[in-house]
């Protein structure tokens, strides 16, 4: 071949070669700007800043400043002072979440000094957090390290988690796959010293465990399964790995500590009759033959078993209640990253356990009425007449507001009366014939021991107080004061649960026989010192909701409260409370009582219509009137009669049935089902909505104006309907930014609940003065270290509970976030819900006050806490699109009381300021058939209506991108497009893939909205709730009129640049050759 | 049959890249027609540039068997056309699947629709970038016997 040609052929080649290669460079390029921000956490670049200049008169960063502790004196940031302050909040979340279940014989405290052997692979492998979406990350402090270290050893002790994908297999079955991995790389930051618990730890078995894990490969943040095995290794094994561990015993003989515990996540459940075969258990929540073993163990190894329950979901304990060889149980839920510090300050005794249980422990979590109806459920007609991708699946709740104690106590209420067919076989399991409580049941919510024991008194009569506003609305609160002492020999704090009983009548509206009201907590009280906590109790937290009253202007349904008598009680717990009660009432054990009650704790209260009306909560705080919004979350309110809720009028005759393959026979139910919520107009007169108005008003001079002020009303007109539009959708992390009032797109939400799931590396506001560089050798420090929600709860603490939120508030401003996507706020209505570990508690008073105080905690920071899941998320499993059906009772005095005391945050208010919380994330699942994002009812009239809710409102990921219109025009603020970022350029409403398929076959583009005057006023609507909620946040530090964002050169920004230049000319210069080698060869 | 018969092995791959550049199409149309919830924002102007990158692959294939003789200009332009194309259509797809695919590996792993998109839109693109790399290494070939 001649040189000529063969060289044509090379240059040809590499024409082509760098052709491809330029092309792919340019869409890889274009790809990184659209993830930017992504790319930025997850590289811990900062491809672009804020730049501002700071003047005497529009200062900069003075609005929202860490305490000085988290500061050195020049005003850096001090990453050791932070990270201190949270293993010391860890250590004190730990130790006060704690639940002391049992304490035969003393066995807790353990003595300092004292050898013990650690057993089961969880003792080695400690669930910190979830498997997904509120996990444990970084660095941590183990339960044997806190027992017996005085250092952290971070470098060696870094927190794991086991993911999952899956995989579909060609028969369409899915397939789970799990990684093991490290939350961080590597951990070459500081280490911390911290007074142990002084006690000396097994080694052997520790060694036998952790080899064992090797191949196990639990993690500290797991995930269930479907088909769940807790995969606990045989005895047999210890001695493949050491034939002589029994040995070991002999010293480390004082105590055997066991470790059982249960992991939780997102996106999947426990499910009914879910174990693995082997196992011996029948249920996932039930022990193993595996984990007995473990316990008989301990009993060869010690006199003294301990064990501990290192889970969010109620496990199934009743033989280790009834076990008289094991001494101690201690519930620790997920103590987070370095809570095991304070798990171990209880084991040994600086400190007296002082939690409440957050969930009902019965002895068959299948005897709960609730988990009747739980799981998979589709119509059986789905394929005919469903065209909406997630709306085949639902669940029917027919337990009614019977969930956890609130059945299983007023149950026991009833049949001690001997009333409501209660001892009924109907929803026996633990029972011998007729429905027994003593038998059913294990730890009452609520319930906790202490090392020592108190005693409580009222400090003069509860008073009484109600005044109604101009506006009729109400407020009522009781306020008790109760005398707490210390009568044992060590120093404890204890906490007060008040609890209220409003009275049942017959064939009337639904009551529980006992619930929750408010709780305190005294500081640590010396052997026989006293403390009156005082605790203000809203009486619109015991109203009921009657579906059926009529409110006489043509509206059905209201709260109410009948005139009659209201008991309240202090107790341990809400058995206990209940008893004291019941014998207020007159009752005994003799009448069937179980455990003894006292009178004297229990206060009765004589409520007629001139002392509070029946309808007194029938106006909002927020001075709306309430009646029906969710009729169409009843099953029966489309095809009546079908459906049968739990009623304690007869617990016999309508305890829930199955409901499954249900029908789908009603236009509407089904038309509702395929996603018909909204009808776009094209033809409205939409002139008098303004847009584009020059009124000369910038986003940084909204910081504190009040939200109907005028100034807002400028703001909003000048900007135009596609900045609206790009505002009111993409909700973050990224949000876009708004050229007209000179706001600019940035990195601005994030998760969770335990702290900001961001590196201190990957900071979004470098310019903060405070803002740790990543050369800081404890960059690598991620801000989600905090335990379960169901510790937080379980510490019964309004003070810890602020104290985490207004630490996660300082977070919040080393990491440049001003909003958080948390805490968990749906309640625990069964105990097989994957996602217990990110909810509090089964309760919604729990729920929603420590929600509340978690959320205003972060405020004092500028923090902005939006809780999810708003609202109804009961299963994770069909979560997308999951319909529950349900009645408006059981929605308002459920998950909605939750929402409502949060968002109400009626504690903080004064007369100068109503203070609430200004964000909220939705839930993936419907409200009967309706998608709650689509939901005006829920978003508009109940949340943003009855409870003046003024802030940013976003749907979970991606979700009901495909019903644009209806989301738009419910009330909901934007949708959460984690992952999106370079607006108007990369990424743009009109090549947003997630918007390609409209249910209604509309376009989404910017011009969308042009003919629908509806759609315009909510869209204006967003955007003044986006901006008011991000104008109170600490956001504002960084903006004044010199604020703009500039683009920096960071390094894959470069190399894409790079890379799109080489291979253009390297492609024009091979293409030229490959011509000239033609030209001479012709010349030849 | 007497142009397939004068072909070098060079050629017969450009072949092979013409037919699997039409399979990348279809798979394409398929990936984007599963769910209404998964269409391709970009569908048309994917579509169009893949019924291009197909086209020109067929013109590769072709001219040199014409009077213009192999690695002629017509070709080389058609071939770097096309690979261009179809690097910006796996980079187009990729982009349009990204939040979806990092769902699939986190919080929406038991999305079994969104998983089928997924396996759809690997096959389209594995079509795509084979094709690409035939064509480039073929352009390094002769194509037709002297």
């Amino acid at each position: 071949m001649k040189p000529t040609m063969k060289a044509k052929k090379i240059m040809r080649g590499l024409s082509a070669l760098f052709a491809f290669l330029m092309c792919v460079s340019i869409i890889l390029g274009s790809i990184m700007e659209g993830y930017s921000s992504t790319i930025d956490s997850t590289l811990g670049t900062t491809s672009s800043v804020f730049t501002s200049e700071s003047t005497d008169d529009d200062p900069l960063y003075d609005k929202y400043v860490p305490d000085d502790q988290y500061l050195n004196d020049d005003g850096t940031g001090n990453s050791e002072a932070l990270i201190q302050a949270a293993i010391d909040l860890g250590r004190e979340e730990g130790a006060e979440s704690c639940v002391l279940l049992k304490n035969d014989n003393d066995a807790l405290p353990l003595d300092s000094g004292s050898n013990i052997t650690l057993l089961g692979i969880r003792s080695v492998a400690n669930l910190l957090g979830q498997g997904m979406g509120s996990y444990a990350k970084g660095p941590y402090i183990s339960l044997s390290q806190a027992l017996s270290e005085n250092q952290t050893d971070f470098a060696n002790t870094i927190a794991t988690i086991l993911g999952q994908s899956y995989t579909v297999n060609d028969d369409g079955t899915i397939t789970m796959v799990t990684t093991f991995s490290q939350t961080i790389d590597s951990w070459s930051g500081s280490e911390f010293e911290f007074d142990g618990a002084g006690m000396n730890v097994n080694p052997t078995m520790l060694e036998v465990y952790e080899t064992l894990n090797e191949t196990y490969q639990h993690a500290n943040n797991e995930e269930t399964t479907e088909i769940y095995d807790p995969q606990e290794p045989t005895i047999a094994e210890y001695a493949d790995v050491n034939a002589d561990y029994e040995a070991s015993f002999a010293t480390y003989g004082d105590a055997a500590i066991v470790v059982l515990g249960r992991p939780s996540a997102e996106s999947s459940d426990y499910i009914k009759g879910g174990v693995a075969e082997g196992t011996g258990a029948s249920e996932p929540l039930e022990l193993t033959d595996n984990e007995r073993a473990v316990v008989e163990l301990a009993k060869e190894v010690s006199d003294t078993v301990i064990v501990l329950l290192n889970t969010t979901n109620v496990m199934e304990v009743a033989e280790l209640q009834d076990d008289p060889d094991v001494d101690a149980i201690l519930w620790i839920g997920f103590p987070g990253c370095y809570g095991m510090l304070g798990v171990a300050d209880v084991l040994c005794g600086k400190v007296s356990p002082s939690g409440g249980l957050s969930d009902t422990y019965a002895t068959y979590n299948l005897s709960a009425p609730a988990t009747v109806n739980m799981g998979y459920y589709t119509y059986s007609n789905a394929d005919s007449v469903i065209t909406d991708d997630d709306s085949s699946s639902y669940v029917i709740e027919a337990e009614g507001i019977y969930v956890g104690y609130k059945y299983y106590e007023t149950r026991y209420y009833d049949s001690v009366l001997g009333v409501h067919n209660a001892d009924s076989t109907a929803g026996v399991y633990a029972s011998d014939g007729g429905w027994d409580y003593e038998a059913e049941m294990v730890y009452s919510f609520g319930y906790g021991l202490s090392y020592t024991t108190f005693s409580y008194e009222w400090d003069g009569e509860p008073e009484l107080y109600v005044s109604i506003a101009e506006d009729g609305t109400p407020t009522a609160t009781l306020t008790f004061n109760v005398k707490v002492t210390n009568t044992g020999d060590v120093a404890g704090k204890a906490n007060v649960q008040i609890y209220g009983q409003a009275p049942y009548i017959e064939g009337g509206v639904e009551k529980s026989a006992i619930q929750l009201l408010e709780y305190g907590k005294t500081d640590t009280l010396e052997p026989n010192e006293s403390e009156v906590v005082t605790v203000v109790a809203d009486l619109q937290n015991i109203a009921s909701y009657d579906e059926t009253y009529d409110n006489g202007d043509g509206t059905t349904g209201t709260y109410i409260m009948d005139p009659g008598t209201y008991y309240f009680a202090v107790g341990n717990g809400a058995h206990y409370a209940l008893n004291n009660i019941m014998a207020l009432q007159g009752y005994t054990e003799e009448d069937g009582m179980v455990g003894e009650g006292d009178a004297s704790m229990a206060y009765s209260l004589e409520i007629t219509e001139d002392v509070i009306s029946k309808t007194a909560f029938s106006i909002s705080k927020a001075g709306v009137a309430i009646s029906n919004q969710l009729d169409y979350a009843d099953w029966n309110y489309f095809q009546d009669g079908e459906g049968t809720y739990l009623s304690r009028s007869d617990w016999e005759a309508t305890y829930p049935v199955e409901y499954a393959d249900m029908t789908l026979t009603d236009d509407q139910l089904i038309s509702y089902l395929n996603g018909n919520y909204y009808t776009m107009s094209t033809t409205d007169d939409t002139s008098s909505i303004l847009w584009e108005q020059d009124n000369g008003v910038e986003f940084y001079q909204m910081y504190g104006v009040d939200y109907d002020d005028e100034l807002w009303t400028q703001l909003l007109d000048q900007i135009s309907l596609e900045e609206a539009m790009y505002l009111a959708t993409y909700g973050g992390p990224s949000i876009p930014g708004i050229d007209s009032i000179n706001m600019q797109e940035a990195y601005l939400t994030e998760n969770a609940a335990t702290g900001i799931a961001l590196a201190l590396s990957a900071n979004k506001d470098t310019s903060a003065p405070w803002a740790i560089s990543t050369d800081d050798p404890n960059s690598a420090w991620m801000g989600c270290v905090f335990a379960g929600a169901p510790n937080i709860a379980s510490s019964f603490n309004h003070d810890l509970q602020y104290e985490v939120g207004e630490f996660v508030g300082v977070e919040s401003l080393f990491l440049g976030i001003p909003i958080l996507w948390g805490p968990g706020l749906n309640t625990h209505r069964t105990a097989y819900n994957g996602r217990n570990g990110e909810y509090y508690s089964e309760d919604p008073i729990l729920t929603g006050t420590t929600a509340m105080e978690f959320a205003i905690g972060g405020l004092s920071n500028g923090l902005i806490a939006a809780p999810k899941h708003f609202a109804f998320n009961d299963q994770e499993t069909n979560r997308d699109g999951v319909a529950p059906y349900m009645t408006e009772q059981k929605a308002r005095e459920g998950d909605l009381r939750a929402f409502q005391i949060a968002f109400e945050a009626f504690k903080y208010d004064t007369e100068e300021e109503d203070v609430g919380m200004l964000g909220v994330m939705t839930s993936f699942s419907k409200i009967g058939p309706v998608e709650v994002t689509c939901s005006y009812n829920l978003i508009t009239n109940i949340l943003n209506g009855e409870w003046g809710f003024k802030g940013y409102c976003v749907t979970d990921i991606y979700d009901d991108m495909d019903l644009y219109t209806a989301v738009l025009a419910s009330g909901v603020t934007c949708y959460d497009t984690r992952g999106m970022s370079g607006f108007y350029g990369s990424v743009t409403l009109e090549n947003t893939s997630y918007f390609a398929g409209q249910v209604d076959g509309n376009t989404v583009s910017s011009s969308l909205i042009d003919g629908d005057a509806n759609l315009q006023e909510s869209v204006k609507q967003s955007v003044h709730q986006i901006l008011y909620a991000f104008s109170q946040s600490n956001l504002m530090n960084r903006y004044n009129s010199t604020t703009t964002i500039e683009q920096v050169m960071v390094w894959w920004r470069v190399a894409y640049y790079a890379a799109i230049g080489v291979s253009a000319v390297l492609m024009v210069v091979c293409f030229i050759v490959y011509l000239t080698a033609g030209k001479k060869k012709e010349v030849k | 049959m007497t142009a397939l018969k004068n072909r070098t092995v060079g050629g017969y791959l450009q072949i092979v890249a013409a037919i699997l550049g039409i399979a990348g199409l279809v798979l394409l149309i398929i990936n984007n027609n599963i769910s209404t919830s998964y269409s391709l924002s970009s569908f048309g102007l994917l579509t169009a540039g893949a019924v291009l990158g197909v086209v020109l692959s067929v013109v590769a294939v072709i001219t040199p068997t014409t009077s213009l003789g192999d690695l002629d200009v017509v070709s080389t332009l058609s071939i770097m056309v096309t690979v261009g194309v179809y690097g910006l259509i796996i980079g187009q797809m990729a982009n349009e699947r990204i939040l979806m695919i990092s769902g699939l590996f986190s919080w929406d792993s038991q999305n079994s629709t969104a998983w089928s998109v997924f396996y759809m839109m690997i096959a389209s693109i594995v079509c795509f970038a084979i094709a690409a790399v035939l064509l480039i290494i073929t352009s390094f070939m002769k194509t037709v016997k002297e």
